[in-house]
Protein backbone atom coordinates (compact mmCIF):
# COMPACT_ATOMS: atom_id res chain seq x y z
CA UNK A 1 0.00 0.00 0.00
CA UNK A 2 1.20 3.51 -0.82
CA UNK A 3 1.43 6.09 1.99
CA UNK A 4 -1.40 8.08 0.34
CA UNK A 5 -3.77 5.18 0.90
CA UNK A 6 -3.52 5.42 4.69
CA UNK A 7 -6.06 7.78 6.20
CA UNK A 8 -4.02 9.42 8.93
CA UNK A 9 -7.07 11.24 10.27
CA UNK A 10 -8.46 7.98 11.67
CA UNK A 11 -7.09 6.69 14.98
CA UNK A 12 -6.59 3.16 13.57
CA UNK A 13 -3.44 4.19 11.72
CA UNK A 14 -1.89 5.35 14.99
CA UNK A 15 -2.88 2.34 17.09
CA UNK A 16 -0.64 0.23 14.88
CA UNK A 17 1.83 2.25 12.90
CA UNK A 18 3.93 -0.63 11.61
CA UNK A 19 2.30 -0.86 8.17
CA UNK A 20 2.16 2.88 7.65
CA UNK A 21 5.81 3.38 8.62
CA UNK A 22 6.89 0.41 6.49
CA UNK A 23 4.99 1.85 3.55
CA UNK A 24 6.74 5.20 3.99
CA UNK A 25 10.16 3.56 4.25
CA UNK A 26 9.72 1.27 1.26
CA UNK A 27 7.41 3.25 -1.03
CA UNK A 28 8.12 6.95 -0.42
CA UNK A 29 11.01 7.50 1.96
CA UNK A 30 10.66 11.25 1.52
CA UNK A 31 6.91 11.72 1.70
CA UNK A 32 5.13 15.05 1.47
CA UNK A 33 1.65 15.28 2.98
CA UNK A 34 -0.82 16.46 0.36
CA UNK A 35 -2.33 19.10 2.69
CA UNK A 36 0.83 21.06 3.42
CA UNK A 37 1.48 19.37 6.76
CA UNK A 38 5.08 18.82 5.81
CA UNK A 39 7.33 15.84 5.25
CA UNK A 40 7.96 12.36 6.63
CA UNK A 41 11.60 11.25 6.21
CA UNK A 42 12.16 7.54 6.80
CA UNK A 43 15.47 6.14 5.61
CA UNK A 44 18.22 5.67 8.19
CA UNK A 45 20.81 7.65 6.23
CA UNK A 46 18.41 10.49 5.44
CA UNK A 47 17.19 10.79 9.04
CA UNK A 48 20.72 10.72 10.35
CA UNK A 49 21.88 13.27 7.83
CA UNK A 50 19.01 15.66 8.55
CA UNK A 51 19.55 15.31 12.31
CA UNK A 52 23.24 16.12 11.76
CA UNK A 53 22.46 19.43 10.06
CA UNK A 54 20.64 21.72 12.49
CA UNK A 55 21.39 24.66 10.21
CA UNK A 56 19.16 23.05 7.56
CA UNK A 57 16.71 21.19 9.80
CA UNK A 58 16.22 23.42 12.81
CA UNK A 59 14.36 23.04 16.09
CA UNK A 60 12.43 26.29 15.78
CA UNK A 61 8.96 25.62 17.16
CA UNK A 62 5.53 27.17 17.31
CA UNK A 63 4.65 28.69 20.70
CA UNK A 64 3.27 26.64 23.56
CA UNK A 65 -0.12 28.38 23.45
CA UNK A 66 -0.71 27.02 19.95
CA UNK A 67 -2.20 30.30 18.75
CA UNK A 68 -5.22 30.14 21.11
CA UNK A 69 -5.44 33.74 22.43
CA UNK A 70 -7.11 32.81 25.73
CA UNK A 71 -4.39 30.25 26.46
CA UNK A 72 -1.64 32.74 25.56
CA UNK A 73 -3.29 35.34 27.81
CA UNK A 74 -3.21 33.02 30.84
CA UNK A 75 0.51 32.49 30.39
CA UNK A 76 1.17 36.22 30.00
CA UNK A 77 -0.92 37.21 33.02
CA UNK A 78 -0.07 34.48 35.51
CA UNK A 79 2.88 32.49 34.25
CA UNK A 80 6.42 32.87 33.01
CA UNK A 81 7.23 33.41 29.33
CA UNK A 82 8.25 30.48 27.13
CA UNK A 83 11.88 30.83 26.09
CA UNK A 84 14.07 28.72 23.79
CA UNK A 85 16.38 26.37 25.70
CA UNK A 86 17.20 22.85 24.44
CA UNK A 87 14.77 20.96 22.24
CA UNK A 88 13.16 24.20 21.01
CA UNK A 89 16.46 25.93 20.30
CA UNK A 90 19.32 26.05 17.80
CA UNK A 91 23.06 26.73 17.88
CA UNK A 92 24.74 28.86 19.05
CA UNK A 93 22.28 29.52 21.91
CA UNK A 94 21.50 25.80 22.28
CA UNK A 95 25.13 25.11 23.15
CA UNK A 96 24.96 27.28 26.28
CA UNK A 97 22.00 25.32 27.65
CA UNK A 98 23.47 21.96 26.75
CA UNK A 99 26.63 22.87 28.69
CA UNK A 100 24.67 24.07 31.70
CA UNK A 101 22.33 21.08 31.76
CA UNK A 102 24.79 18.26 30.97
CA UNK A 103 25.67 17.86 34.64
CA UNK A 104 22.05 17.20 35.61
CA UNK A 105 22.14 13.86 33.75
CA UNK A 106 25.86 13.05 33.90
CA UNK A 107 27.14 9.49 34.37
CA UNK A 108 28.05 10.36 37.99
CA UNK A 109 24.54 11.65 38.72
CA UNK A 110 22.87 8.61 37.18
CA UNK A 111 25.07 6.14 39.11
CA UNK A 112 24.34 8.00 42.31
CA UNK A 113 20.60 7.82 41.62
CA UNK A 114 20.56 4.04 41.16
CA UNK A 115 19.73 3.09 44.77
CA UNK A 116 16.90 5.61 44.74
CA UNK A 117 15.57 4.28 41.42
CA UNK A 118 15.66 0.75 42.83
CA UNK A 119 13.80 1.82 45.95
CA UNK A 120 11.11 3.55 43.89
CA UNK A 121 10.61 0.43 41.75
CA UNK A 122 10.20 -1.63 44.91
CA UNK A 123 7.75 0.87 46.42
CA UNK A 124 5.60 0.80 43.29
CA UNK A 125 5.50 -3.01 43.43
CA UNK A 126 4.65 -2.84 47.16
CA UNK A 127 1.65 -0.74 46.12
CA UNK A 128 0.29 -3.71 44.14
CA UNK A 129 -0.60 -5.01 47.60
CA UNK A 130 0.13 -8.59 46.65
CA UNK A 131 -2.56 -8.69 43.93
CA UNK A 132 -1.72 -11.28 41.28
CA UNK A 133 -3.38 -9.40 38.41
CA UNK A 134 -2.00 -5.92 37.79
CA UNK A 135 -1.89 -3.60 34.83
CA UNK A 136 1.82 -3.41 34.12
CA UNK A 137 1.41 -0.16 32.17
CA UNK A 138 -1.07 1.71 34.35
CA UNK A 139 0.29 0.57 37.69
CA UNK A 140 4.03 0.21 37.06
CA UNK A 141 5.44 1.95 34.01
CA UNK A 142 3.03 4.89 34.13
CA UNK A 143 4.14 5.95 37.57
CA UNK A 144 7.70 4.71 38.00
CA UNK A 145 9.55 7.14 35.65
CA UNK A 146 7.58 10.13 36.87
CA UNK A 147 8.41 9.28 40.51
CA UNK A 148 12.09 8.97 39.59
CA UNK A 149 12.04 12.34 37.85
CA UNK A 150 10.02 13.99 40.63
CA UNK A 151 12.47 12.74 43.26
CA UNK A 152 15.46 13.97 41.29
CA UNK A 153 13.84 17.37 40.77
CA UNK A 154 13.20 17.61 44.50
CA UNK A 155 9.41 17.26 44.54
CA UNK A 156 8.20 15.86 47.87
CA UNK A 157 6.46 12.48 47.53
CA UNK A 158 3.11 13.93 48.65
CA UNK A 159 3.05 16.15 45.56
CA UNK A 160 4.06 13.50 43.06
CA UNK A 161 0.57 12.70 41.78
CA UNK A 162 0.15 16.39 40.94
CA UNK A 163 3.49 16.28 39.22
CA UNK A 164 2.35 13.33 37.11
CA UNK A 165 -0.83 15.19 36.08
CA UNK A 166 1.19 18.25 34.96
CA UNK A 167 3.43 15.99 32.98
CA UNK A 168 0.47 14.25 31.28
CA UNK A 169 -1.09 17.59 30.32
CA UNK A 170 2.17 18.87 28.82
CA UNK A 171 2.59 15.71 26.81
CA UNK A 172 -0.93 16.02 25.48
CA UNK A 173 -0.18 19.58 24.32
CA UNK A 174 3.00 18.56 22.58
CA UNK A 175 1.44 15.53 20.87
CA UNK A 176 -2.02 16.78 19.99
CA UNK A 177 -1.67 19.93 17.90
CA UNK A 178 -5.37 19.76 17.02
CA UNK A 179 -6.73 19.76 20.60
CA UNK A 180 -9.84 21.84 21.29
CA UNK A 181 -9.33 25.44 22.46
CA UNK A 182 -11.10 24.55 25.75
CA UNK A 183 -8.71 21.69 26.44
CA UNK A 184 -5.76 23.86 25.49
CA UNK A 185 -6.86 26.48 28.02
CA UNK A 186 -7.15 23.77 30.70
CA UNK A 187 -3.66 22.52 29.88
CA UNK A 188 -2.32 26.07 30.02
CA UNK A 189 -3.78 26.50 33.52
CA UNK A 190 -2.13 23.26 34.53
CA UNK A 191 1.15 24.51 33.03
CA UNK A 192 0.94 27.79 34.95
CA UNK A 193 0.23 25.82 38.12
CA UNK A 194 3.40 23.80 37.41
CA UNK A 195 5.39 27.00 36.78
CA UNK A 196 4.30 28.61 40.03
CA UNK A 197 5.03 25.45 42.01
CA UNK A 198 8.55 25.14 40.60
CA UNK A 199 9.28 28.89 40.73
CA UNK A 200 8.87 28.54 44.52
CA UNK A 201 11.20 25.50 44.60
CA UNK A 202 13.77 27.40 42.50
CA UNK A 203 13.77 30.28 45.01
CA UNK A 204 14.10 27.83 47.92
CA UNK A 205 17.05 26.05 46.32
CA UNK A 206 18.78 29.34 45.57
CA UNK A 207 18.65 30.13 49.28
CA UNK A 208 19.53 26.63 50.48
CA UNK A 209 20.76 24.18 47.85
CA UNK A 210 20.18 20.44 48.22
CA UNK A 211 21.30 17.38 46.31
CA UNK A 212 18.80 17.62 43.49
CA UNK A 213 18.44 18.71 39.89
CA UNK A 214 16.90 22.12 40.59
CA UNK A 215 19.82 22.95 42.90
CA UNK A 216 22.27 21.98 40.14
CA UNK A 217 20.40 24.17 37.66
CA UNK A 218 20.28 27.27 39.89
CA UNK A 219 23.97 26.96 40.65
CA UNK A 220 25.07 26.06 37.09
CA UNK A 221 27.76 28.45 35.84
CA UNK A 222 29.79 28.54 32.68
CA UNK A 223 32.63 31.05 32.82
CA UNK A 224 31.69 34.50 31.64
CA UNK A 225 28.04 33.61 31.05
CA UNK A 226 25.08 34.56 33.20
CA UNK A 227 23.39 31.83 35.24
CA UNK A 228 20.03 30.38 34.24
CA UNK A 229 17.04 32.53 35.13
CA UNK A 230 13.62 31.34 36.33
CA UNK A 231 11.85 31.18 32.92
CA UNK A 232 14.81 29.28 31.48
CA UNK A 233 14.83 26.75 34.31
CA UNK A 234 11.05 26.29 34.05
CA UNK A 235 11.32 25.64 30.33
CA UNK A 236 14.10 23.11 30.93
CA UNK A 237 11.97 21.35 33.54
CA UNK A 238 9.06 21.22 31.10
CA UNK A 239 11.43 19.58 28.64
CA UNK A 240 12.55 16.99 31.21
CA UNK A 241 8.94 16.08 31.95
CA UNK A 242 7.88 15.76 28.32
CA UNK A 243 11.00 13.99 27.13
CA UNK A 244 11.66 11.92 30.23
CA UNK A 245 8.43 10.60 31.68
CA UNK A 246 6.23 9.31 28.93
CA UNK A 247 9.02 8.01 26.68
CA UNK A 248 10.44 5.87 29.49
CA UNK A 249 6.94 4.64 30.37
CA UNK A 250 6.46 3.61 26.75
CA UNK A 251 9.83 1.92 26.47
CA UNK A 252 9.11 -0.16 29.57
CA UNK A 253 5.63 -1.16 28.44
CA UNK A 254 6.83 -2.09 24.96
CA UNK A 255 9.79 -4.01 26.35
CA UNK A 256 7.54 -6.07 28.64
CA UNK A 257 5.22 -6.86 25.72
CA UNK A 258 8.22 -8.02 23.68
CA UNK A 259 9.25 -10.30 26.56
CA UNK A 260 5.73 -11.72 26.84
CA UNK A 261 5.76 -12.31 23.07
CA UNK A 262 9.19 -13.98 23.31
CA UNK A 263 9.14 -16.22 26.41
CA UNK A 264 12.49 -17.70 25.44
CA UNK A 265 14.06 -14.23 25.72
CA UNK A 266 12.30 -13.66 29.05
CA UNK A 267 13.79 -16.91 30.38
CA UNK A 268 17.21 -16.02 29.03
CA UNK A 269 17.45 -12.55 30.59
CA UNK A 270 15.94 -13.80 33.86
CA UNK A 271 18.74 -16.34 34.15
CA UNK A 272 21.40 -13.74 33.28
CA UNK A 273 20.73 -10.11 34.26
CA UNK A 274 23.94 -9.24 32.41
CA UNK A 275 21.87 -9.51 29.21
CA UNK A 276 19.40 -6.81 30.28
CA UNK A 277 21.39 -3.90 28.80
CA UNK A 278 21.42 -5.68 25.41
CA UNK A 279 17.69 -6.31 25.76
CA UNK A 280 17.15 -2.61 26.50
CA UNK A 281 19.15 -1.51 23.43
CA UNK A 282 17.37 -3.88 21.07
CA UNK A 283 14.02 -2.86 22.57
CA UNK A 284 14.88 0.79 22.01
CA UNK A 285 15.64 0.06 18.37
CA UNK A 286 12.64 -2.17 17.89
CA UNK A 287 10.05 0.00 19.67
CA UNK A 288 11.38 3.55 19.15
CA UNK A 289 9.20 5.07 21.91
CA UNK A 290 9.41 8.46 20.18
CA UNK A 291 8.35 7.68 16.60
CA UNK A 292 9.78 10.87 15.18
CA UNK A 293 11.50 14.14 15.92
CA UNK A 294 10.17 17.33 14.38
CA UNK A 295 12.32 19.78 12.48
CA UNK A 296 11.72 22.96 10.45
CA UNK A 297 13.31 23.18 7.01
CA UNK A 298 15.36 26.37 7.11
CA UNK A 299 16.16 26.71 3.42
CA UNK A 300 15.40 24.78 0.25
CA UNK A 301 17.45 21.61 0.17
CA UNK A 302 17.12 18.02 -0.84
CA UNK A 303 16.80 14.76 1.01
CA UNK A 304 17.70 11.52 -0.72
CA UNK A 305 17.39 13.30 -4.07
CA UNK A 306 13.95 14.82 -3.30
CA UNK A 307 13.56 18.58 -2.97
CA UNK A 308 12.09 19.91 0.29
CA UNK A 309 10.97 23.51 0.64
CA UNK A 310 11.89 26.11 3.20
CA UNK A 311 9.45 26.53 6.08
CA UNK A 312 8.19 22.96 5.79
CA UNK A 313 7.84 20.82 8.89
CA UNK A 314 9.89 17.65 8.59
CA UNK A 315 9.25 14.60 10.75
CA UNK A 316 12.38 12.49 10.99
CA UNK A 317 10.99 8.99 11.49
CA UNK A 318 13.23 7.38 14.07
CA UNK A 319 10.88 4.38 14.16
CA UNK A 320 11.24 3.78 10.40
CA UNK A 321 14.98 4.47 10.33
CA UNK A 322 15.46 1.90 13.10
CA UNK A 323 13.80 -0.68 10.83
CA UNK A 324 15.78 0.21 7.71
CA UNK A 325 17.25 -2.96 6.20
CA UNK A 326 20.09 -0.94 4.68
CA UNK A 327 21.31 -0.34 8.24
CA UNK A 328 20.07 -3.32 10.26
CA UNK A 329 20.03 -6.88 8.96
CA UNK A 330 16.58 -8.46 9.18
CA UNK A 331 15.33 -5.25 10.78
CA UNK A 332 11.90 -6.60 11.75
CA UNK A 333 13.36 -9.45 13.77
CA UNK A 334 13.68 -8.80 17.52
CA UNK A 335 17.06 -10.20 18.48
CA UNK A 336 18.82 -9.21 21.69
CA UNK A 337 22.06 -10.72 20.39
CA UNK A 338 22.37 -8.39 17.42
CA UNK A 339 24.51 -5.26 17.60
CA UNK A 340 21.99 -2.38 17.40
CA UNK A 341 24.69 0.30 17.86
CA UNK A 342 23.79 3.45 16.00
CA UNK A 343 20.04 3.02 16.51
CA UNK A 344 18.28 6.34 16.65
CA UNK A 345 15.73 5.81 19.41
CA UNK A 346 17.34 8.73 21.30
CA UNK A 347 17.68 10.82 18.16
CA UNK A 348 20.99 11.81 16.68
CA UNK A 349 23.32 14.80 16.70
CA UNK A 350 23.32 17.83 18.96
CA UNK A 351 19.82 17.14 20.30
CA UNK A 352 20.61 13.51 21.17
CA UNK A 353 18.56 12.77 24.29
CA UNK A 354 20.35 14.41 27.21
CA UNK A 355 18.73 11.95 29.65
CA UNK A 356 19.61 8.74 27.80
CA UNK A 357 21.72 7.36 30.66
CA UNK A 358 18.89 7.89 33.12
CA UNK A 359 16.39 6.25 30.75
CA UNK A 360 18.68 3.27 30.23
CA UNK A 361 19.27 2.90 33.97
CA UNK A 362 15.53 3.12 34.71
CA UNK A 363 14.72 0.47 32.11
CA UNK A 364 17.37 -1.90 33.43
CA UNK A 365 16.49 -1.43 37.09
CA UNK A 366 12.73 -1.64 36.49
CA UNK A 367 13.24 -5.11 35.04
CA UNK A 368 15.79 -6.30 37.59
CA UNK A 369 13.49 -5.37 40.46
CA UNK A 370 10.43 -6.88 38.82
CA UNK A 371 12.29 -10.13 38.07
CA UNK A 372 13.47 -10.26 41.70
CA UNK A 373 9.96 -9.79 43.02
CA UNK A 374 7.95 -11.89 40.57
CA UNK A 375 9.01 -15.43 39.70
CA UNK A 376 6.59 -15.61 36.81
CA UNK A 377 4.96 -12.98 34.62
CA UNK A 378 2.37 -13.74 31.98
CA UNK A 379 -0.25 -11.93 29.97
CA UNK A 380 -3.65 -11.82 31.70
CA UNK A 381 -5.70 -11.06 28.59
CA UNK A 382 -5.82 -12.31 24.99
CA UNK A 383 -2.85 -10.93 23.04
CA UNK A 384 -5.06 -9.16 20.48
CA UNK A 385 -6.69 -7.03 23.18
CA UNK A 386 -3.37 -5.31 23.95
CA UNK A 387 -3.62 -2.04 22.03
CA UNK A 388 -1.69 1.16 21.51
CA UNK A 389 -3.08 4.58 22.26
CA UNK A 390 -4.03 6.41 19.03
CA UNK A 391 -1.40 9.07 19.62
CA UNK A 392 0.58 10.20 16.59
CA UNK A 393 4.30 10.34 17.28
CA UNK A 394 4.59 7.91 20.17
CA UNK A 395 4.47 4.19 20.74
CA UNK A 396 2.27 3.92 23.84
CA UNK A 397 0.37 0.92 25.14
CA UNK A 398 -3.07 1.63 26.59
CA UNK A 399 -2.62 -1.06 29.18
CA UNK A 400 -0.91 -4.40 29.75
CA UNK A 401 -2.73 -6.63 32.26
CA UNK A 402 -0.37 -9.29 33.57
CA UNK A 403 -0.52 -12.14 36.08
CA UNK A 404 2.28 -12.12 38.61
CA UNK A 405 3.46 -14.99 40.70
CA UNK A 406 5.42 -13.42 43.54
CA UNK A 407 8.74 -14.87 44.65
CA UNK B 1 47.41 17.58 28.58
CA UNK B 2 46.22 15.55 25.58
CA UNK B 3 42.94 13.96 24.63
CA UNK B 4 41.95 10.61 23.18
CA UNK B 5 38.89 9.78 21.07
CA UNK B 6 37.64 6.20 21.04
CA UNK B 7 36.50 5.76 17.44
CA UNK B 8 34.54 2.62 18.36
CA UNK B 9 32.32 4.85 20.48
CA UNK B 10 32.24 8.01 18.35
CA UNK B 11 28.97 8.11 16.44
CA UNK B 12 29.24 11.57 14.92
CA UNK B 13 26.77 13.45 17.15
CA UNK B 14 29.05 16.47 16.67
CA UNK B 15 28.35 18.04 20.05
CA UNK B 16 32.13 18.54 20.36
CA UNK B 17 32.27 20.64 17.19
CA UNK B 18 30.31 23.38 18.95
CA UNK B 19 32.37 23.24 22.14
CA UNK B 20 35.87 23.08 20.69
CA UNK B 21 35.46 24.06 17.04
CA UNK B 22 39.20 24.60 16.58
CA UNK B 23 39.75 20.92 17.23
CA UNK B 24 36.67 18.93 16.31
CA UNK B 25 35.08 18.99 12.91
CA UNK B 26 32.81 16.62 11.04
CA UNK B 27 32.77 16.18 7.28
CA UNK B 28 29.67 16.34 5.08
CA UNK B 29 28.86 12.74 5.93
CA UNK B 30 28.89 13.50 9.66
CA UNK B 31 32.18 11.68 10.23
CA UNK B 32 34.66 13.18 12.70
CA UNK B 33 37.62 14.30 10.60
CA UNK B 34 40.04 13.11 13.30
CA UNK B 35 38.94 9.56 12.45
CA UNK B 36 41.30 9.63 9.45
CA UNK B 37 44.19 10.19 11.86
CA UNK B 38 43.26 7.41 14.27
CA UNK B 39 45.66 4.57 14.94
CA UNK B 40 43.62 1.42 15.40
CA UNK B 41 40.40 2.46 17.10
CA UNK B 42 41.87 5.49 18.88
CA UNK B 43 42.94 8.96 18.01
CA UNK B 44 45.47 10.49 20.41
CA UNK B 45 46.07 14.22 20.14
CA UNK B 46 49.40 16.03 20.43
CA UNK B 47 49.97 18.07 23.62
CA UNK B 48 47.18 20.68 23.82
CA UNK B 49 47.76 24.41 24.04
CA UNK B 50 46.52 25.62 27.42
CA UNK B 51 43.80 27.82 25.88
CA UNK B 52 42.22 24.79 24.20
CA UNK B 53 42.02 22.56 27.27
CA UNK B 54 38.78 24.02 28.63
CA UNK B 55 36.89 23.49 25.37
CA UNK B 56 38.10 19.90 25.07
CA UNK B 57 37.13 19.27 28.70
CA UNK B 58 33.62 20.57 27.91
CA UNK B 59 33.49 18.35 24.84
CA UNK B 60 34.57 15.33 26.89
CA UNK B 61 31.95 16.06 29.56
CA UNK B 62 29.18 16.48 27.05
CA UNK B 63 29.90 13.82 24.47
CA UNK B 64 26.69 11.79 24.45
CA UNK B 65 28.60 8.52 24.09
CA UNK B 66 31.62 9.41 26.27
CA UNK B 67 34.04 8.88 23.41
CA UNK B 68 36.45 11.65 24.44
CA UNK B 69 38.77 11.60 27.44
CA UNK B 70 41.55 13.87 28.64
CA UNK B 71 44.90 12.32 29.53
CA UNK B 72 47.91 13.87 31.27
Amino acid sequence: MKPDQFDISIPGVWTDTSEFFASLLHEEPVYEFPDGQGYMISRYDDVRNAASHPELFSNSRPSYGGGVPEAEAILTAEGFPAVPTLSNNNPPSHVRFRRLVARVFSPQVVSALEPDIREIANTVIDDFGGRTEVDFVREYTDVFPSFVMADWLGVPRVDQRRFKAWSDDMIEVSLSPSMTPERRVECMRSYVDFQQYFAAIIEERRASPREDAVSLLVSARVDGERPLDVPEILELLRGFLIAGNDTTTNLLGGMMLLLLDHPEVMAEVRSDYGLIPALVEESLRFISPASWIMRTVERPTEVGGCPVSAGGRARLLLAAANRDGAQFEEPDVFDIHRDPTGHMAFGHGIHYCIGHLLARAEARIALEVLFDRAADIRLAVPRESVRQKPMPGVYALKGLPVLLQYS
Amino acid sequence: MKFVVDMNLCDGHAQCTYLAPKIFEVDDDGVLTLRALAVGSEYESPELDQDLVEGVRDAANMCPVNAIRLVD
